[in-house]
């Protein structure tokens, strides 16, 4: 009966991971939240501030257990309700019957636990002394295998049983102030010892976490497997050598110039300094759970307790997700690198593909906008500008310093040549994806805007046509005493071309020149009939007439409001103390006003805020967590509005839902030091073409009165409101 | 007065299509209020003084002001104001008597009994812009107000107050300029406002600030000796209606120098 059960749940496994796989081979959906909000998602920070406080009763350390309560509650609540953590998803499921194995033994302790994954590229978890554990996806897109992961849970897990949190924020205190039992002495002799007390509360965690796995039945010689994949966290998921084939064609040959011949080793020093690191390096971390690896019963132990299959497909889905949030995240090298180690396993995936051609689009938009000096910053409130360059390729290790060298090395026309060349063939193959063919005419309009690269810049025959004909050529001319100057000029121009890589990009495009399709849709940017985003252009107008940009008419009649940032600070002896409390109460007064200040305008809205949300609201939820990724990822680009946002598809969805492509922001950061500073801002996305619309601040000494904010609200959406002049 | 509401009309109407983009509160660019400006009588009397201490009592202008916001930071002010305070409670004037130009000029002393001081009556027009700090939106915040103001003073005091000292000592009516005790001058000043106004239930405004004004009584001050007309010292002049222009001037210099004030003002539209 149990060997029939575990056939048919392998039987099964197999088939899902079959499935996945096959899914995979096609596309792939970013996950999302699914099912009811839990019910710590919908308490308010001051809620349980509140409620915690009154627990903490008026014993030692009153002030800085209260203090530490109410920034943790407010930083969790921040946390939770940003959209960036998954609710009944796969990996979240997952990573919830793995900590149910773990503490099999202990379902008090369990039943304390809220383990959830949330999208984050970096390699790392952490865990709040409330029983919150957050698992990201890097770390489980790295992860060898389940054993790993239940041992990184139980370290978090350690955390939470010894409230090291708490305790390292007291201690801190104490350190600061010179009264601490645990280490006195000159300033500098405090701040090391904060890092001390922090990395012993690491290995306190590390030789717990191995004991309570000890406890489970899951391997223990993998443990410094986990330390391995923290160790070498810095590199990609995979190690696959990058191929210059990726990008070539028979038209398209990438001169050897361009590609690293050997690309540097990946340095192991797991003993670096760690006086300054809230963590002890990994040598002393191996070394300190060391003399506790060994079991005697490890033969009976397993590297999977819940599923192998399921921690396999997981973890592509992690890899898969991975990529999307390193474009989020503006790094597009580790983008494409990621995409391109999935795609050679699934070649024709549309998702993986639009990852490199969007990765490779941002990169070409930046460097031509390098060559051109186009100034990205301007004066009149501009958001700054955040340029994007590729980091330097000789601080990168491994197979993937290749594709940085190569993009790095490459001419900005060349690099939009190979984008554009990538793209076109994408969408090709996907002729009915959109963001494929936007993507097209943007390369399109960099290469003739920015790079200023026509047809007749391209040759319609190819390299190897070419030398042959010079061959047939060279003896027709021995007779043709005639030839004029400029023919025998562009002949040798020609010839030049031929024996050279220099020109390669000349000859990139032979197929796609005789591609109808390709030729019109290259000659109606080219002739300037397709012209960018609508707001660009007017803002560009305006700024000849030399109008401020914050006082632009916009004559927008709908907008989407969403939840304003707020946040009072009071300065005593340079410390930095966050009321919190009266920045969520004023943070609802503000949002108060913008439907006031609307409706006084007739201005419609829409509020897209997780205020006040049940937890029948998840579509709510997901769509609060698309535009905070959105606005995130945006605000990264600055004032560079020609980048694409990784999640450009799913806003269109979300404008559509919404009836709106324009996102308002507004917040106020109040701080209280000798004299008040009032700073209020108000930004305008165009969701649809990412630019900013709208970004205006205002500053003043003197408190924020209720009055003075409402004017500003009204004042920018006047301006978002009324209609400019004909 | 018609010509001013037509002004303002102008105003208004030429504001809204040169300043589109002015928003000014939830809208409203124009408010009307009263004010009052307010100072200590340190310098001078007020006018129901009842002895030579001047230290007592407050003088105080009461205003209507009209204010509309024609840029994003400015507003246009307009306002009218009444001040009533009080001039020279014991005071020598000299006055040229008889023809014979060889005779000295007779002393006469203006000594009210009951005590009063004569009285100054002015209606003052002012019109002026408030500039509003960098960052903030106009009729919000704190600004600086520049303003000219023109005063129309007119002063009056019981002419059988006035006595010539006899060489016996004795005192002797004389009336001061055969007059009934009335004149009317004009003056003006300009003035510097630091000040604040609030919004309160999106149609209140409260305004509070204090005002230097320099009027052209500075000038009297330049030509004579400062702060001299307030005991028995004389004037050089003769001509007593020039001697009380300057007393009129210097005692609305005084009285315009400093000021507090605070307004309140309804959002209108």
């Amino acid at each position: 009966m149990f060997t029939k059960k575990i056939t048919f749940v392998a039987v099964m496994a197999l088939l899902f991971f079959n499935k996945t796989n096959a899914q995979l081979s096609v596309d792939y959906t970013p996950i999302k939240s699914t099912g009811a909000i839990p019910s710590e998602f919908l308490k308010s920070a001051k809620e349980m501030s509140e409620a915690e406080i009154k627990t903490i009763g008026y014993g030692k350390d009153h002030t800085a257990k209260t203090q530490f309560a109410v920034q943790q509650n407010y930083f969790l609540q921040d946390l939770l309700i940003n959209g960036d953590v998954l609710i009944n998803d796969p990996l979240s499921n997952y990573v919830n019957k793995v900590a149910d194995e773990l503490l099999k033994n202990n379902p008090t302790l369990r039943q304390q636990l809220h383990i959830y994954v949330i999208k984050t590229p970096e390699v790392n978890a952490h865990a709040f002394d409330k029983g919150f554990i957050f698992i990201n996806v890097g770390l489980i897109a790295q992860l060898e295998n389940e054993a790993q992961l239940a041992y990184i849970l139980a370290h978090e897990i350690t955390h939470v049983v010894k409230k090291h949190s708490i305790t390292e924020y007291i201690e801190n205190i104490k350190l600061e102030n010179n009264n601490s039992d645990y280490d006195k002495g000159s300033e500098e002799e405090r701040r090391l010892a904060k890092y001390r007390f922090s990395k012993e509360q690491e290995t306190e965690a590390d030789v717990e976490g191995l004991n309570m796995l000890k406890e489970s039945n899951y391997s223990i010689k993998t443990v410094n497997g986990a330390f391995d994949v923290l160790q070498y966290s810095y590199l990609p998921f995979e190690l696959v050598d990058f191929k210059k084939t990726f990008f070539e064609d028979k038209n398209l040959i990438l001169p050897d110039t361009l590609f690293l011949k050997k690309t540097a080793e990946v340095k192991s020093n797991e003993d670096y300094d760690d006086t300054k690191s809230t963590h002890p390096n990994i040598r002393k971390r191996r070394g300190a759970i060391e003399p506790d690896l060994k079991v005697e019963d490890e033969s009976t132990r397993k590297k999977y307790l819940v599923s192998e299959e399921l921690f396999k497909s997981n973890r592509e889905t992690a890899r898969f997700e991975l990529c999307n949030l390193y474009l989020s995240n503006r790094d597009y090298m580790n983008a494409v690198y990621a995409a391109y180690i999935l795609l050679e396993k699934y070649p024709d995936n549309l998702y993986l593909k639009k990852i490199v051609a969007k990765g490779l689009y941002n990169v070409s938009v930046n460097k031509s906008k390098e060559k051109t000096g186009v100034k990205l910053n301007t004066e009149d409130g501009n958001m700054q500008s955040k340029r994007y360059s590729i980091p330097d390729y000789n601080k990168i290790e491994g197979p993937s310093q290749r594709l940085y060298y190569l993009l790095d090395n490459m001419a900005d026309k060349e690099l939009n040549v190979v984008a554009l060349k990538y793209t076109y063939k994408a969408h090709k193959k996907f002729p009915n994806d959109n963001t494929l063919s936007t993507l097209t005419d943007s390369l399109f309009s960099e290469l003739t805007n920015s790079n200023e690269l026509f047809l007749n810049d391209f040759s319609k025959k190819s390299k190897a046509d070419l030398k042959a004909k010079d061959t047939v050529k060279v003896k027709e001319e021995v007779a043709d005493a005639e030839e004029s100057k400029y023919s025998k000029i562009k002949k040798l121009q020609e010839k030049a071309d031929i024996e050279t890589d220099e020109n390669f990009i000349r000859y990139a495009l032979v197929d796609e020149l005789k591609d109808n399709e390709f030729v019109k849709r290259y000659t109606t940017i080219a002739r300037g009939l397709t012209k960018k985003a609508d707001d660009s252009n007017a803002y560009q107008h305006n700024k000849k007439t030399k109008e401020k940009k914050e006082d632009r008419l916009l004559g927008i009649d709908k907008v989407i409001f969403i939840d304003p940032y707020y946040m009072r600070v009071k300065y005593e002896e340079g410390v930095q103390y966050n009321n919190f409390f009266e920045s969520e109460e004023k943070a609802a007064v503000l949002a108060g006003i913008e439907s006031k200040c609307a409706n006084q305008l007739k201005l419609q809205y829409v509020t897209l805020s997780t205020k006040g949300i049940t937890s029948a609201d998840m579509d709510k939820y997901n769509d609060n967590a698309l535009m905070n990724e959105w606005i995130g990822e945006r605000l990264k680009h600055g004032s560079n509005s020609d980048e694409v946002e990784a999640n450009s598809e799913s806003i269109k969805q979300l404008i559509d839902k919404l009836g709106t492509k324009y996102v308002a922001w507004s917040g106020v950061y109040n701080q209280k030091g000798r004299s008040y500073r009032n700073t209020y801002f108000f930004i305008l996305f165009n969701l649809e073409s990412g630019n900013v619309m709208k970004y205006e601040t205002r500053t003043t000494k003197s408190k924020d009165h209720s009055d003075l904010i409402t004017s500003y609200v009204y004042n920018s959406l006047m301006h978002v409101v009324k209609k400019p002049k004909e | 007065m018609k010509n001013l509401k037509c002004a303002v009309l102008l105003l208004c109407l030429s504001s809204g299509y040169s300043f589109a983009q002015v928003s000014g509160y939830l809208g409203k660019r124009f408010s009307i209020g009263y004010s009052n400006y307010f100072m200590a009588a340190g310098f001078g009397p007020v006018a129901n003084a009842e002895s030579n201490e001047f230290l007592t009592g407050i003088n105080s202008t009461h205003c209507v002001n009209m204010e509309y916001t024609i840029a994003k930071r400015i507003n246009f002010c307009l306002s009218l104001q009444t001040l009533k305070t009080g001039v020279n409670p014991t005071k020598n004037y000299q006055k040229q008597i008889s023809s014979p130009d060889y005779l000295p000029p007779l002393t006469l002393t203006y000594s009210p009994k009951p005590y009063l001081p004569m009285q100054l009556r002015t209606i003052n027009i002012g019109l002026g812009c408030k500039f509003f700090h960098f960052g903030t939106l106009a009729p919000i915040g704190k600004y600086n107000k520049l303003e000219f103001l023109l005063f129309l003073s007119h002063l009056t005091y019981d002419p059988n107050n006035s006595f010539q000292s006899s060489a016996s000592g004795q005192s002797v009516y004389t009336p001061l300029n055969g007059d009934a005790g009335d004149y009317q001058f004009k003056s003006f000043a300009l003035a510097y406002t630091v000040g604040r106004s609030r919004v309160f239930w999106d149609k209140i405004v409260l305004d509070y600030g204090l005002r230097l004004a320099i009027s052209n009584g500075i000038f009297t001050y330049m030509g004579n000796a400062l702060w001299d007309d307030t005991g028995n010292s004389s004037y050089g002049s003769t001509d007593i209606t020039k001697a009380m222009r300057q007393d009129v001037n210097k005692r609305i210099f005084r009285e315009q120098l400093v000021n507090f004030h605070i307004g309140i003002s309804f959002l209108a539209f």
